[in-house]
């Protein structure tokens, strides 16, 4: 287990950025309702821009959403350049 | 005397026979881990045979009169091959214009690493990490500009992009592998670049290549956000295909399945054949 701590950590980041971005799956079966009740980030922007034509809003959802994933993916990159660094040495 | 070593013998025994017990029961969750993850597609493939109503059932039935009604009506609402066809160029093409650009980058990154080295491979994989609907409205608004929308090529552009960090990373990893000496050996016999690019670097990363352009092809066949929101008719691929089966009223789940099946026949048998390939390929490069 100590050595798969590594891998774990990565797989737990990757997948929880992969799980914030969802999208063909809603799309293809709920369509993020009943309501709005599984509509996730993603699809609530496709909403806004391709259904309400609001630009706008549909732009700054994105932006939360980009912010969100890259407060995970902060974590994901350092852990990453520091395996690059120690790769390097070795 | 004896009565010590019957009794370590049947200890032995009884250790070897927990072992095995131990065996079979991994084996055992071994193949429920197995089914877990392949019920999915499994469930997917009965309902394809299922007809509308006994897809809906409640509770869901393992045991049905298979019919092949599903697949007709799915090939009858719309064109299969016209979908498959633009899917197998966009991942093809997208893969193939990938590998051209990675392996270059991949080989001065590899070979010749200077001290920005890290941080452009750093950088180029956390264009992964941000959320590809960050970028949806930018590029819908500059592809209706460029009239791209529903075109082949500007989807071919997208794929391309969004599988050019990864297959940079694993032909990285790949060249990596391959010992400088035989690089510099190559060197001093007089080649250039081309040369031993061409002679030495390729034919020993042949097989880390074929399984960067199998996993690329793979990733561009089942990416279905990008062609759901740049594709409409013309340019559209599988997943599309897929999704025109939902309806806001009505059973579709059935039909949908089918066309599931369909969608993920042709990749299927293609990961099934390069299977080998693929896992070697994985593991190869995942050792750096």
């Amino acid at each position: 287990m100590p050595h798969l701590g590594q891998t774990i950590y990565v797989v737990i980041m990757l997948e929880s950025i992969f799980f914030l971005t969802k999208f063909a799956e809603i799309y293809a079966t709920t369509s993020g309702g009943p309501g709005l009740a599984t509509t996730n980030l993603p699809y609530l922007i496709f909403l806004e821009s391709f259904f309400q034509y609001d630009i706008g809003t549909a732009s700054t959802i994105a932006i939360f959403a980009v912010i969100l994933a890259n407060i995970v993916a902060i974590f994901l990159v350092r852990f990453v350049a520091a395996n690059l660094a120690e790769g390097a040495q070795a | 005397m004896r009565a010590p070593a019957v009794a370590a013998r049947s200890a032995q025994d009884r250790s070897a026979r927990r072992k095995l017990r131990r065996k079979l029961g991994m084996t055992v969750v071994g193949y429920v881990v197995a089914l877990l993850f392949f019920f999915p597609i499994l469930w997917m493939l009965l309902t394809a045979f299922k007809t509308e109503t006994a897809a809906f059932t409640v509770p869901p039935r393992f045991w049905f009169h298979p019919t092949l009604a599903s697949f007709g009506e799915a090939l009858a609402r719309g064109n299969y091959l016209h979908y498959a066809l633009n899917s197998l160029a966009s991942s093809l093409v997208s893969t193939g214009i990938g590998v051209l650009l990675a392996v270059p980058a991949a080989y001065a990154m590899a070979f010749y690493p200077t001290r920005a080295t890290d941080g452009t491979l750093l950088w180029m994989i956390s264009t992964k990490f941000i959320p590809a609907v960050g970028v949806l409205i930018p590029i819908f608004l500059i592809y209706k500009d460029l009239s791209l929308l529903d075109n082949i090529w500007g989807l071919i552009l997208v794929y391309t992009a969004m599988n050019l960090p990864i297959m940079v990373w694993m032909i990285y990893s790949y060249f990596k592998e391959i010992p400088a000496e035989m690089h510099e050996a190559a060197q001093v016999d007089g080649a250039n670049t081309a040369q031993v690019m061409a002679r030495v670097v390729l034919p020993v990363a042949i097989p880390g290549l074929a399984s960067t352009c199998l996993l690329a092809i793979i990733l561009a066949w089942n990416e279905a956000f990008w062609s759901i929101n740049l594709t409409n008719t013309t340019a559209a691929t599988l997943p599309v295909f897929i999704a025109g089966f939902k309806t806001a009223e009505g059973l579709f789940w059935a039909k949908m399945s089918a066309a599931s099946a369909l969608a993920v026949a042709p990749i299927l048998i293609f990961g099934w054949m390069a299977q080998r390939q693929l896992v070697r390929g994985l593991t190869f490069g995942a050792v750096t």
